[in-house]
């Protein structure tokens, strides 16, 4: 057990340096470089460029220049942005949180609907009460986000404006605020993500009861309900968790837009503002958190199958 | 009370509505259990034999459905019970060994787990660890609670079958019904599994229903038998009597292809033909195209009539008296076998 974590681990560090590198290189593949923003498009002049060039150390070779970024990184130094002035470091640990907590929200809410939602549709499969379920989520898991998005601020603006009309809080300036700014963009990603954890439990669920294993347990007259919840649905979960930890990848995604909709300082949104205005250092860094957590998420779900699956555990 | 029989089925009928029209699996089948006797259910795959077991308990897999008949346990109809009312039943009154130990215990739980399950659901209080250790060391199992903390992939086939047993003995039912319980099991296995069940039974006076294919354990465990053939109960009676003096050629059959170690395999008679489709029976009785006996008779369809003491057969030919002796016949077909 300790083994595998190890190795996981070490998987782990492996696979982020080598995003390390292609997000850097990719930084400066990329026609122009930050001297340009920093000079400015024209009206300088060669020895200008040359001069902040060598200042910030481009003038070196790639590998080296990598090599020192890398180090930086590893302080947890991003470099200052050269469009705000601030240091990368500290706009991200503004924005981490932010993100952060609409994430979790997000998988929490998923969760606790779609995996119910999920079981009372295999039970009741192909009846009425399953196609309702199904129909009502595909509806919603068909629809962008970004429109369901701009749906309920349209609509919740004009019938609820109060309630909706928010611009974001943080929780330790007010946590009512807070609370209101953060439950429309929670809304709005919940949709898709519970239709798709729902979809994933039925069909997972549908198999278990298949098993000989559920008749047993009637059997001896174990109740249906505790069947369902729990004979059945403990050996659905390994493939659904899979689902979700693969889920939030798509949901990193969803936050880019969400955020920009509802104009939540996250993560997402301060990556688009960076790739727009071309600050490199806070793009290459956001870039970077993105792919560390989804690495992360990945791994985590690897070192929870023994827990889900006693036939995965040593002896 | 002690008259009364464990478990009395009356014209049981089940049907499956499929896609290709109904079929009817089970087909007025009616049969007695008495207390702590074995009465073994016989009959080849699709026999109805299964579905007759699944049915007792209204564990009929869908799109299976009981549409007629009595169901009795220890004097109560079960198809007029709720749901819940059934399903206290279950495991209570009436507990059930499955065919393949394999896939028949929940691989996410431990066996002692399941178990507690077993006894929980029935609102069982008091030292539930005493009783799964007590149920696991009746069944053979050395050191109880360390069987009772591992998981099923842990053992082996035999191992789980005896933990199969024990869990559906564990509430002490007044009937056990088994089906196919060695089948999946090696066969040096499978002598001690029966012994098992054959030894618990007696020794807690449980009644049981055995489902088999196999003569020879049927021969073994059995104090009557009843035969299935195409969802019909074709012959009934005492194990003895049945081996002696069967009075259905399907019976006839069946015994006769019952493997001899004093002869060469290939030498083994075997049964004409295949049992028919459920969903196209042929008019008459349902064995006939494969008897070698049929005449004009068969057209019609025979009903189960006693034919001797304690025994019953659905033949005219037997039902008129008339012996099932036409050697020749047999022998022809057993040198083709």
């Amino acid at each position: 057990m300790l083994r595998m974590i190890g190795m996981r681990l070490l998987g782990m560090i492996l696979v982020l340096l080598a995003v390390s590198a292609l997000v850097f290189a990719l930084g400066a593949l990329i026609p122009g470089d930050l001297t340009s923003v920093i000079v400015g498009q024209e009206g300088a002049t060669e020895e200008q460029f040359a001069e902040v060039r060598r200042k910030l150390g481009l003038d070196k070779p790639l590998f080296l220049q990598y090599f020192y970024w890398l180090l930086n990184v590893l302080q947890g130094d991003f470099g200052t942005s050269p469009i705000t002035g601030r240091t990368v470091t500290a706009d991200l640990l503004q924005q981490i949180p932010v993100s952060l907590e609409l994430a979790l929200l997000t998988l929490v809410v998923s969760t606790l609907i779609g995996l119910p939602a999920g079981v009372v549709a295999a039970v009741h499969a192909n009846k009425r009460l399953d196609v309702l379920i199904r129909m009502s989520l595909l509806f919603t898991f068909s629809v962008p986000i970004f429109v369901i998005g701009i749906l309920l601020l349209l609509v919740g603006s004009r019938w609820a404006p109060d309630l909706f009309r928010v611009s974001y809080t943080r929780w330790v300036d007010d946590p009512v605020m807070h609370i209101r700014s953060m439950a429309m963009p929670l809304l709005t990603i919940a949709f898709p993500i519970t239709a798709m954890t729902m979809q994933m439990t039925r069909s997972s669920v549908l198999e278990v009861l298949h098993n000989p294993y559920i008749v047993t347990a009637r059997a001896v007259g174990v109740r249906e309900k505790r069947i369902q919840y729990l004979h059945a649905l403990r050996n659905a979960l390994p493939p659904i968790v899979t689902f979700i930890g693969f889920q939030l990848g798509i949901l990193l995604g969803g936050l880019i837009v969400i955020e920009q909709i509802f104009s939540l300082p996250g993560l997402g949104r301060g990556m688009l503002e960076a790739i727009n205005t071309r600050d490199y250092p806070m793009v290459t860094a956001t870039t970077l958190v993105f792919a560390a957590a989804f690495v992360f998420i990945n791994a985590l779900v690897d070192m929870l199958y023994p827990l889900l699956d006693p036939r995965q555990r040593g002896r | 009370m002690t008259d009364r029989p464990v478990l009395r089925v009356e014209n049981l009928t089940t049907r499956f509505e499929t896609d290709h029209g109904a079929v009817t699996a089970v087909d007025s089948v009616s049969f007695e259990v008495a207390p702590g006797e074995t009465l073994g259910l016989v009959g080849e795959s699709g026999s109805g034999k299964s579905v007759t077991a699944m049915s007792v308990l209204g564990l009929v897999p869908k799109p299976g459905r009981i549409v007629d008949g009595t169901i009795e346990l220890n004097g109560t109809s079960l198809l007029k019970l709720s749901p819940e009312e059934l399903r206290r039943r279950r495991g209570t009154e009436c507990g059930m060994v499955f065919q393949n130990p394999m896939t028949a215990l929940n691989p996410s739980f431990s066996v002692g787990w399941q178990m507690r399950e077993a006894i929980t659901a029935h609102g069982a209080s008091g030292d539930v660890d005493a009783r799964i250790h007590r149920a696991l060391a009746d069944v053979g199992m050395p050191d109880p609670d360390r069987q009772a903390a591992s998981f099923p992939h842990q053992m082996s086939g035999g191992m789980r079958q005896r933990v199969v047993i024990a869990m559906g003995m564990i509430n002490d039912p007044q009937l056990l019904i088994a089906d196919e319980p060695t089948t999946a099991l090696d066969v040096t296995i499978q002598a001690q599994v029966l012994n098992l069940m054959k030894r618990l039974t007696r020794d807690h006076g449980t009644a049981l229903l055995l489902i088999t294919h196999n003569m020879g354990v049927v021969a073994n465990m059995c104090d009557r038998v009843a035969v299935m053939y195409a969802g019909e109960i074709v012959e009934e009676a005492p194990v003895d009597e049945l081996f002696a003096n069967s009075r259905h050629p399907y019976t006839r059959g069946l015994l006769r292809s019952i493997p001899n170690p004093d002869r060469p395999r290939e030498k083994t008679p075997t049964l004409p033909g295949a049992p028919p489709n459920m969903a196209q029976l042929p008019a008459g009785c349902r064995f006939r195209p494969r008897c070698v006996f049929a005449d004009a008779r068969c057209g019609a369809r025979p009903d189960l009539l006693t034919v001797g003491a304690r025994h019953k057969a659905r033949c005219w030919k037997t039902q008129a008296g008339e012996p099932l002796t036409e050697t020749d016949r047999m022998t022809e077909t057993l040198d083709a076998g």
